[in-house]
C-alpha cells in the first residue's frame, strides 16, 4: 500500500486538482462543501497513513516517497519537481491535512460566493502541503508564494472589520519576506558548486564546502532566509501583520493561518537555516534566543490587554512562536525537537482555540470579551473544548503544549540559563491571560448577547473532538511525535557536536 | 537576388504584403469581420514560414549560403535568435489585431490603414531583429517608429495628437543620436557590417590600447543612448507616460511589447558582436541605468491614479529588470576581464516573451474597459469582478505575473535574470531588483483590489457584454503565461541556442 507510486504527490495535488475541477465545471453550490469535505478527508487519511508508515531510521538527508522529475533544464537554471517526506515534514503534513478538514467544517455556514471560497481554500491546502514537502528550493519558493493569493482573497473577500487593510498588510509583509528568501535562494544557487537547488544535496553537504561563500558570505544568506521566515513565524518586531490578519480573517482562514501558515516559517527555519547552515545557527544562537525571548514576553504582555478574542489568541501565537526560536537557538536535540513539536502542538491548540472563537462569534455575533460571559451554561460542549485548548496553551501537564515547552526549556537552559528563565516568565504570564480570559468568557453571569445562543451541532463538534483527542493523546504519549522528529533532527545535531 | 533570398526574408515580406492587402480589402468591402479574420488567418503564413526556417536551421540547411546569391550575407541574419524574435513579434501583432477589432468599430471610422500601419511597423521590427548592417538597421528603426506615431494620432483628439507628436520628436531625436554614433563607428572601422566591425576593431590594436580609444567610446555611448530611448530606460524615459496615457490602448500595448522586444534584440546584437571587444566597464554603466529605471519606474508608478500612466511607469521598471539581464551578459573570467556569457542574453529573451504575454493581457482588458465606457482612472475599475468576472480574473492574474509571483512565466524569467546577474557578480543589482519587485506589488495589488471591490446590489454593476475576440486573446495570453511558468524548459533551450549561435559563445 505505502509503496504506491506518487502517493505523496497525490496528497499534495489532490485539493488543487479538485479546485480546478470545481472552477471549470458547473457544480451546484450546494454540493461544493460536500466535495471539499470529502477531498480534505481523503487527504487527511492518506497523510496519516504516510505519517504512520514513515521510516524512523533514515540517515541525514534521507527522504521517503520521493518524486523526482526534471522541471527546468537550461544551461544556468536547473530545477526539479522534487518532493519527499522526512521526520520534520511528516508531522506538519499531517497537521495541515487535519486542519484542512477542520477548516472546511468551520466554513460550512459560508453563504456568499460559496464555490469561489472553497476553491481558494483547496488551493491554499495544496500550497501549504507543497511548502512542507518540496525539496527543491525553486519549487519550495513556488509553493511559498502560491499560498499568498488564496489567503489574501479569503481575508479580503470573506473577512470582517478592516479586511481590506489587513489583507493588504498581510500581502505586503509576506512579499517582503519572500524577497529576502529569493535573494537567499539565488545566492545559495549561484555560489554552490556545482550549481544546485536540490535541498537533499544541500542538506548532505551542510557546513561543508558545497556552498563556496565562506563563513560571512553564508551568514548573509543565513539572515536572508532568517528574516524571510521570521516574518512568517512571526517574530517581534516584524509580527505586526499577524494580529490584524487574524482578527479580520474568516474563521477557517484564521485556523489555517495560525494552525499551519505560521508553521511554514518555523519549518523553513528548521529545514533551511538549522539543517543547511548549522554553523551560523550555532554562532548566532544568542541573538536568536534573545529575539525568541523578546517575542515570548512581548506577545504575552500584549495578550494581557486584549479585549477581542481573536486578537488575544493572535498575540498569544506571537508569544508561543517565540519558543520555537528559543529551541532553535539552543541547537540541542531537546531544544530542536521541542521547537519542531511546538510547531505541531501549537497548530492543534491554536486551531482549536480559533474554532471555538469562530463558533462563539457565529452564534453570539461578538468577540469582545466584556460582552461575553456565562458561555459554560449556554454552550457547554464548546466551553469544554475551549477550556482544554486554553489549558493546553498555558502548558498544563498531560496536555501536548506542556511537552513541547518543557523540551524547549530543558534544551535551552544549560547553555542560556538567564534567557531561559525569562522565557519561562512568559509561560507564567500565559497562565495569567488564559485563565483570566476563560473566567471572563465562560463563567460568571450570562450576558445579554449570549442569552439565546445554542451549542455546537454534531458536525461543528467533530473537529473540536478530533483536536481535543490529538491534544490529550500527544500530552500522554509524546513519543509518537518525538520519535518521528528525531529522525530528521538528531543527525544534524550529532554531526555538529551538539547534545 | 534569387528565390532562396526571398525565402530568407519571407516572414517580414509576407507581413508587408498582408499590410498592402488590408489596404486594398478596405477599399473593396466594408465587412469589418472579414478584415480581422482575414488578417488573423494570413498571419499564420509568416508564423509558418518562421517555424519552417527554425526547422531548417535545426537540420543545418538554411545557413548554406551557396544556394543564395550572397546578397544578404552578414547583412540580414536568419538564425534562431532573429527568427524566434520575429515569431514573437508576429504573435504580438496577431493578439493586437484581435484586441483592436472591437475597439475600432467603437472608436474609429477608419480601419484598413490602421492594420496596414501596424503591420508595416511590425515589418520594421522584424527587419530590426534580423539586420546586422547599419543602414539596414536604420531603415528598420524608422519603419518601426513612423507608423506607430501615426497610429498614436489616429483618434485625432487633442491629447492623442500631442502624445503622437511627442513620440515622433523623441523617436527622431533618438534616431539622430544613434545615427551620429553609427557614423563614428563607420569612420573608425570603415565598414557598416557589424560582424566585420569587430574584426576591424581587433586589427587596429590590442585591447589595452583600445581602452583609451575615445572615438570608439563616444560611438558606442551614442548608440546606447539612442537605444535607451527606444527601451524607455531612465534617463531617456520622459516621453513614456504621456504617450501611454494619450494613445489608443491596443497600440500602446503593441508598443510596450513588440517595440521593446525589437529594441532589446538590437541591443543584444550590438553587445554580443561589438562590445565583446571593448574594454571599458560597460556592464557597470548598464547596471546603473537598470537600477535607475527600476527605482524611478516603480516609485513613480506608485503615485499614479491613471491606469495607463501607471502602466507607462511600470514598463520603465520592467525595462530596468530587462537591463539587469543585459548587464549580466558580461561574466567575469578567471583573469578578471569581462567575457560574454549566454545566460544574460537568453534570460532577457525569455523575459521579453513572458512580459509580452502578461502586458498584452492587461492592455486587452484596458481596451475592453475603454469600449465599455469605463474611464482611465484606477478607481473606474471598481467592481470589475461583478461587471465581467472573466476579464477581472485574467487581468488580476496578469498583474500577479507582473509582480513576479509564481506560477507565472515572469517569475521564472525574473529568477533566471537575477540568477544570471548574481552569477556575473552583480549582487547589489539583484538586491535592488528584488526590493523593487516588492515595491511594485503595492501598485499592482492596489489595482487588483479595486477590481475585486464590489458593493452589493449596485444597480450599475450589471454584467457587461464582452466581445468574444478580445476574450479569446486574453485566454491565449493567460494560458501562455501559465504555460511558460510551469514548463519553461523547451522555450529556454531554443533561446539559449539562439544566443550561443549569435555570440559564438557556448
Amino acid at each position: 500500500m505505502m509503496d504506491y507510486p506518487a502517493i505523496l504527490s497525490i496528497v499534495i495535488w489532490l485539493p488543487f486538482v479538485i479546485a480546478i475541477g470545481l472552477l471549470i465545471t458547473p457544480v451546484r453550490h450546494a454540493y461544493v462543501r460536500y466535495i471539499a469535505l470529502v477531498v480534505t478527508l481523503v487527504d487527511a487519511v492518506l497523510a496519516s497513513l504516510l505519517f504512520i508508515n514513515l521510516d524512523k531510521n533514515m540517515p541525514l538527508g534521507g527522504f521517503q516517497w520521493v518524486d523526482r522529475i526534471t522541471w527546468i533544464d537550461s544551461s544556468l537554471v536547473k530545477s526539479q519537481y522534487l518532493v519527499g517526506l522526512d521526520g520534520l515534514s511528516a508531522p506538519l503534513v499531517l497537521l495541515t491535512a487535519i486542519l484542512g478538514v477542520c477548516a472546511v467544517i468551520a466554513s460550512w455556514h459560508i453563504s456568499v460566493r460559496v464555490k469561489e471560497y472553497f476553491i481558494w481554500l483547496l488551493v491554499l491546502q495544496t500550497a501549504i502541503l507543497g511548502v512542507f514537502t518540496s525539496l527543491d528550493l525553486l519549487l519550495f519558493f513556488l509553493f511559498w508564494e502560491l499560498e499568498l493569493i488564496p489567503m489574501y482573497m479569503l481575508i479580503s473577500g470573506w473577512g470582517s472589520g478592516r479586511k481590506e487593510y489587513s489583507s493588504m498588510k498581510f500581502l505586503i509583509f509576506t512579499i517582503l519576506g519572500s524577497a529576502f528568501i529569493i535573494v537567499g535562494i539565488i545566492t545559495t544557487f549561484i555560489t554552490s558548486d556545482p550549481h544546485t537547488l536540490d535541498m537533499t544535496m544541500l542538506i548532505l553537504n551542510s557546513g561543508g564546502n558545497l556552498i563556496q561563500l565562506g563563513f560571512y558570505g553564508a551568514t548573509f544568506v543565513y539572515f536572508c532566509f532568517f528574516i524571510g521566515f521570521a516574518i512568517k513565524l512571526p517574530v517581534w518586531p516584524i509580527h505586526t501583520w499577524l494580529p490584524d490578519a487574524h482578527t479580520d480573517a474568516p474563521t477557517a482562514a484564521s485556523v489555517i493561518l495560525a494552525g499551519v501558515m505560521l508553521k511554514m516559517g518555523g519549518y523553513g527555519l528548521l529545514r533551511i537555516n538549522v539543517t543547511m547552515f548549522p554553523l551560523q545557527t550555532v554562532a548566532y544562537s544568542y541573538f536568536i534566543i534573545l529575539l525568541g525571548v523578546i517575542s515570548v514576553l512581548y506577545g504575552a504582555f500584549m495578550t494581557l490587554k486584549q479585549t477581542d478574542l481573536k486578537r488575544l489568541i493572535a498575540y498569544s501565537s506571537v508569544s508561543h512562536m517565540g519558543l520555537v526560536l528559543v529551541g532553535i537557538g539552543s541547537f540541542t536535540s531537546a531544544g530542536l525537537t521541542g521547537a519542531g513539536m511546538q510547531l505541531f502542538t501549537h497548530g492543534t491548540i491554536t486551531g482549536l482555540l480559533f474554532l471555538c472563537v469562530g463558533l462563539v462569534y457565529d452564534k453570539a455575533h461578538t468577540r469582545s470579551i466584556p460582552e461575553l460571559g456565562g458561555l459554560f451554561i449556554r454552550m457547554p460542549l464548546v466551553a469544554i473544548a475551549f477550556t482544554i485548548a486554553g489549558l493546553a496553551s498555558l502548558g498544563l501537564p498531560a496536555l501536548s503544549g506542556f511537552v513541547s515547552e518543557i523540551l524547549v526549556f530543558s534544551g535551552a537552559f544549560p547553555g542560556f540559563p538567564i534567557l531561559t528563565i525569562l522565557a519561562v516568565l512568559g509561560i507564567i504570564l500565559a497562565a495569567g491571560y488564559i485563565l483570566w480570559m476563560l473566567e471572563r468568557v465562560l463563567f460568571g453571569e450570562v450576558k445579554p448577547k449570549v442569552q439565546h445562543v445554542s451549542d455546537a451541532t454534531v458536525l461543528e463538534a467533530f473537529p473540536l473532538i478530533l483536536l481535543v483527542i490529538m491534544i490529550v493523546a500527544l500530552g500522554i504519549f509524546p513519543g509518537i511525535l518525538i520519535d518521528v522528529l528525531d529522525q530528521a533532527i538528531l543527525p544534524v545535531v550529532t554531526k555538529f557536536g551538539g547534545v | 537576388m534569387n528565390i532562396y533570398d526571398l525565402f530568407l526574408i519571407s516572414p517580414g515580406l509576407s507581413v508587408i504584403i498582408i499590410g498592402f492587402a488590408a489596404l486594398i480589402v478596405d477599399l473593396v468591402t466594408k465587412n469589418k469581420n472579414l478584415m480581422v479574420f482575414g488578417i488573423l488567418v494570413l498571419l499564420l503564413i509568416p508564423l509558418g514560414l518562421g517555424a519552417l526556417q527554425l526547422q531548417m536551421i535545426n537540420t543545418g540547411s538554411i545557413l548554406d549560403v551557396s544556394n543564395s546569391s550572397g546578397l544578404l550575407e552578414h547583412k540580414y541574419n536568419v538564425d534562431v535568435f532573429s527568427v524566434s524574435l520575429q515569431m514573437l513579434i508576429v504573435f504580438a501583432v496577431a493578439i493586437t489585431v484581435m484586441i483592436s477589432a472591437n475597439y475600432l468599430t467603437d472608436q474609429f471610422k477608419t480601419k484598413g490603414e490602421y492594420y496596414t500601419l501596424m503591420l508595416f511597423s511590425a515589418a520594421g521590427m522584424m527587419t530590426l531583429v534580423s539586420a546586422s548592417e547599419l543602414i539596414l538597421l536604420y531603415v528598420g528603426l524608422e519603419l518601426t517608429g513612423l507608423p506607430i506615431a501615426l497610429l498614436l494620432a489616429l483618434t485625432l483628439t487633442k491629447s492623442a495628437t500631442s502624445g503622437a507628436l511627442k513620440f515622433l520628436v523623441v523617436s527622431a531625436l533618438s534616431s539622430a543620436i544613434m545615427l551620429y554614433g553609427m557614423a563614428f563607428l563607420f569612420g573608425f572601422t570603415g565598414t557598416t557590417i557589424i560582424p566585420e566591425m569587430s574584426k576591424s576593431i581587433l586589427s587596429q590594436g590590442s585591447i589595452a590600447t583600445l581602452d583609451n580609444n575615445t572615438i570608439l567610446l563616444v560611438a558606442v555611448s551614442l548608440i546606447v543612448i539612442g537605444i535607451g530611448f527606444k527601451l524607455s530606460a531612465v534617463p531617456f524615459h520622459m516621453w513614456v507616460p504621456d504617450v501611454y496615457q494619450s494613445g489608443p490602448p491596443p497600440i500602446v500595448g503593441f508598443l510596450s511589447v513588440a517595440s521593446k522586444a525589437a529594441a532589446f534584440a538590437l541591443f543584444l546584437r550590438i553587445i554580443y558582436q561589438i562590445f565583446g571587444d571593448i574594454y571599458v566597464n560597460w556592464p557597470l554603466l548598464i547596471a546603473i541605468i537598470a537600477a535607475a529605471s527600476m527605482i524611478i519606474g516603480n516609485i513613480m508608478a506608485m503615485v499614479q491614479t491613471n491606469i495607463k500612466r501607471m502602466l507607462g511607469f511600470s514598463t520603465i521598471a520592467h525595462a530596468g529588470y530587462l537591463l539587469t539581464g543585459v548587464a549580466a551578459i558580461a561574466v567575469i573570467q578567471a583573469d578578471k576581464t569581462f567575457g560574454l556569457g549566454i545566460d544574460g542574453g537568453s534570460s532577457v529573451l525569455f523575459y521579453l516573451a513572458t512580459y509580452a504575454l502578461a502586458n498584452l493581457t492587461i492592455f486587452a482588458g484596458i481596451t475592453l474597459a475603454g469600449n465599455l465606457m469605463i474611464g482611465d482612472e484606477i478607481s473606474d475599475y471598481k467592481s470589475m469582478i461583478r461587471k465581467s468576472p472573466q476579464v477581472a480574473i485574467m487581468m488580476s492574474f496578469a498583474l500577479i505575473a507582473l509582480i513576479g509571483i509564481p506560477p507565472t512565466g515572469i517569475f521564472i524569467s525574473k529568477f533566471y535574470i537575477f540568477s544570471a546577474a548574481m552569477d556575473s557578480g552583480l549582487t547589489w543589482l539583484v538586491v535592488i531588483g528584488v526590493i523593487n519587485s516588492v515595491v511594485s506589488a503595492y501598485y499592482y495589488v492596489r489595482l487588483i483590489k479595486v477590481m475585486f471591490q464590489s458593493e452589493e446590489d449596485d444597480p450599475e454593476d450589471n454584467k457587461l457584454d464582452t466581445p468574444i475576440l478580445t476574450l479569446a486573446a486574453m485566454y491565449i495570453t493567460t494560458i501562455g503565461t501559465i504555460w511558460l511558468g510551469i514548463s519553461p524548459s523547451s522555450y529556454i533551450s531554443i533561446l539559449e541556442k539562439g544566443i550561443s549561435l549569435l555570440s559564438g559563445v557556448n
